[in-house]
């Protein structure tokens, strides 16, 4: 799949090209929102709200890196959410969730992945969550702005973890 | 559980999870106005150029190196030698060799390029064996045939700075280097010498750089052709599966960037995979001491100490690389130190052993890390003389003094070579 040659297409609002960008992507987009959030209802609206701006915005891209391009519009609208939500969140919510950041995770979410999304630390999760939708570990590594040995060993340590707590 | 089920799982979860309604999405998107919003616009520039500005930096120069060899494919295609060269991996290597060749030696860094030589250490051929390798030898294949093989690395090498493949900005530039005879077998002593080239070479030019030894294993031969690239290269690559193997953590090369993937990233991960395995697990035996320490104290000290203790544990928990454990070291013997003189008795040799072997232990790891750097020290000292150098000819002596002054120039001695790369371009165009 070439990112870059569809994204022509979709700055010339071709709908078929955006609709397989949508089917390609939107895990990956999924992943990258929920790895920052922990929320699935917040990161399934910030994935929405991603590819609405990718339609709005694809005109104004240029280059190569389309693809992590979409991705990083997705993790900036999800830290821009999770910095809104703890404006609007009352201190003593803090105080119970400080571990696990500003967003609940749902109740009816798959048990590894709320797992992972509770008992993960930040980096671990969200390189889990993008290494599970199928994102190379070279691509996570310029995500988090880390070397990709680092990216490795995170996700090695991060299955251990969550086999010990899932097996305890 | 095995990790595959946990993948598996997770990844069912992330599936189930994954909104999938298009439509929904499409009725929002054909809503919306596709015009630009002034405000959003800023915002959404300075996360993307901040994100990408570093992989971008890297990726021009990929990019640069794409065109270039693009446009060579193309002018080679039309002059009608491709064939010679592309033909090499079809032919199952290096195979055909000039008559009076005496063996050859490959480098990889990517580019990768073999070079065969005669009796007098001279050069019979240079082949290009991957598309950058090509860019790399172009316009100097013939020439260099004749010269003795020192002036053949001396040339490549200055190539590399010109096309970026090697760079001052990049403190592990790398090359593999192997020599195979003609009769089979490697040649050690050419390997040896061309190895000892590029380490000069690195330390000449400051720059940061390792020549590694490879092996040019021809049972790999067939199996890394099929991944367009070469022996020795491929073998470097079975080191680094085994090692993360090792490790127990996934391989972060796949196997589609086998061909596009350079000596450097490879050498990379693989250090950076070797000082978290050392942190990993010196982090873990101090964590072991201390809990030993605390239990054969049994409560009998000061607890205030041990809640100290506590923090730099959890602390040691998290750190891996030996940065971060030379930041914890000093806190945690100055505190061992102070728990020892305010023991009694045999409590007071139980916390002298344990610093002892802490100590012990954080020397070990700092002799690691020296090993690990070494490579790259004497091309570091040698950088810095030169900055100096320049610091002390400047007419006023800049406020701050030298690290100051090698702050504010560090973009500038960075770049330096992007001025050769343009020269050799503009050349390149007449």
């Amino acid at each position: 799949m070439n990112f870059d040659k569809l994204a022509l297409k979709i700055a010339e609002h071709d709908k078929r090209a955006f609709e397989l960008l949508y089917e390609q992507t939107r895990r990956l987009v999924f992943s990258v929102c929920l790895g920052v959030v922990k929320n699935q209802g917040v990161a399934e609206e910030l994935t929405q709200e991603t590819f609405v701006t990718v339609w709005q915005r694809s005109g104004e891209f240029r280059g190569n890196g389309y693809k992590t391009w979409i991705l990083t519009v997705a993790k900036h609208k999800s830290i821009n959410a999770l910095k809104k939500n703890r404006r609007e969140t009352p201190i003593d919510f803090f105080e119970n969730e400080r571990a696990g950041g500003s967003y609940e995770v749902d109740a009816d979410t798959g048990i590894v992945l709320k797992t992972a999304l509770r008992a993960l630390d930040d980096d671990e999760r969200q390189i889990v969550l993008m290494r599970n939708a199928g994102l190379k570990a070279k691509e996570i590594a310029e995500m988090l702005g880390i070397p990709r040995g680092t990216v490795s060993w995170k996700y090695a340590e991060a299955l251990k973890k969550l086999k010990k707590l899932l097996e305890g | 559980m095995k990790k595959s089920d946990i993948e598996r799982q997770l990844k069912n979860d992330l599936h189930q999870a994954t909104p999938t309604a298009f439509d929904e999405l499409w009725a929002k998107c054909e809503n919306v106005s596709t015009e630009t919003e002034k405000e959003y616009v800023l915002e959404l520039e300075t996360v993307a150029a901040g994100v990408e500005n570093d992989t971008h930096r890297k990726g021009g120069k990929r990019l640069f190196n794409t065109l270039i060899a693009l446009f060579l494919a193309a002018a080679l295609a039309i002059v009608g030698v491709w064939g010679a060269a592309a033909g090499w991996f079809e032919k199952g290597g290096s195979t055909g060799k000039p008559l009076g060749s005496k063996g050859y030696f490959l480098l990889d860094i990517n580019p990768s390029i073999e070079v065969d030589y005669d009796e007098n250490g001279k050069v019979s051929e240079v082949v290009g064996l991957n598309a950058d390798g090509k860019v790399l030898i172009y316009g100097i294949e013939n020439t260099l045939v004749g010269e003795t093989y020192e002036t053949a690395v001396d040339v490549l090498f200055d190539r590399c700075i010109l096309l970026g493949y090697f760079s001052a900005a990049s403190e592990t530039n790398a090359v593999l280097v192997s020599a195979t005879k003609q009769t089979g077998g490697s040649d050690e002593t050419m390997a040896e010498n061309v190895r000892k080239l590029f380490s000069e070479k690195f330390v000449n030019k400051k720059l940061y750089g390792v020549a590694l030894a490879g092996k040019d294993d021809p049972n790999l031969a067939d199996e890394a052709a099929a991944y367009g690239i070469d022996a020795q290269k491929y073998a470097l690559i079975q080191d680094y599966l085994a090692q993360v193997e090792t490790l127990g953590v996934e391989s972060g090369i796949d196997e589609d960037e086998y061909g596009e993937i350079s000596i450097r990233e490879i050498y990379e991960e693989m250090e950076e995979l070797r000082e978290l395995k050392i942190g990993d697990t010196a982090s873990d035996a101090i964590e072991e001491m201390l809990e030993e320490m605390e239990t054969a104290l049994g409560g009998r000290i000061d607890g205030g100490v041990f809640e100290e203790l506590e923090t730099l544990a959890e602390a040691l928990e998290r750190a891996k690389t030996f940065d971060e454990l030379s930041t914890i070291a000093e806190p945690l013997l100055s505190l061992l130190e102070r728990l020892e003189a305010d023991a009694q008795g045999d409590d007071k040799e139980i916390v002298r052993a344990t610093r002892e072997a802490v100590g012990m232990l954080l020397v070990g790891v700092e002799t690691d890390k020296q090993k690990l750097q070494k490579t790259t020290e004497d091309a570091y000292k040698e950088r810095e003389e030169r900055y100096k150098d320049d610091f002390h000819n400047e007419s006023e002596e800049p406020e701050g003094g030298f690290e100051a002054w090698q702050d504010q120039n560090k973009e500038h001695f960075e770049n330096d070579w992007q001025g050769k790369k343009e020269d050799w371009l503009n050349r390149f165009d007449d």
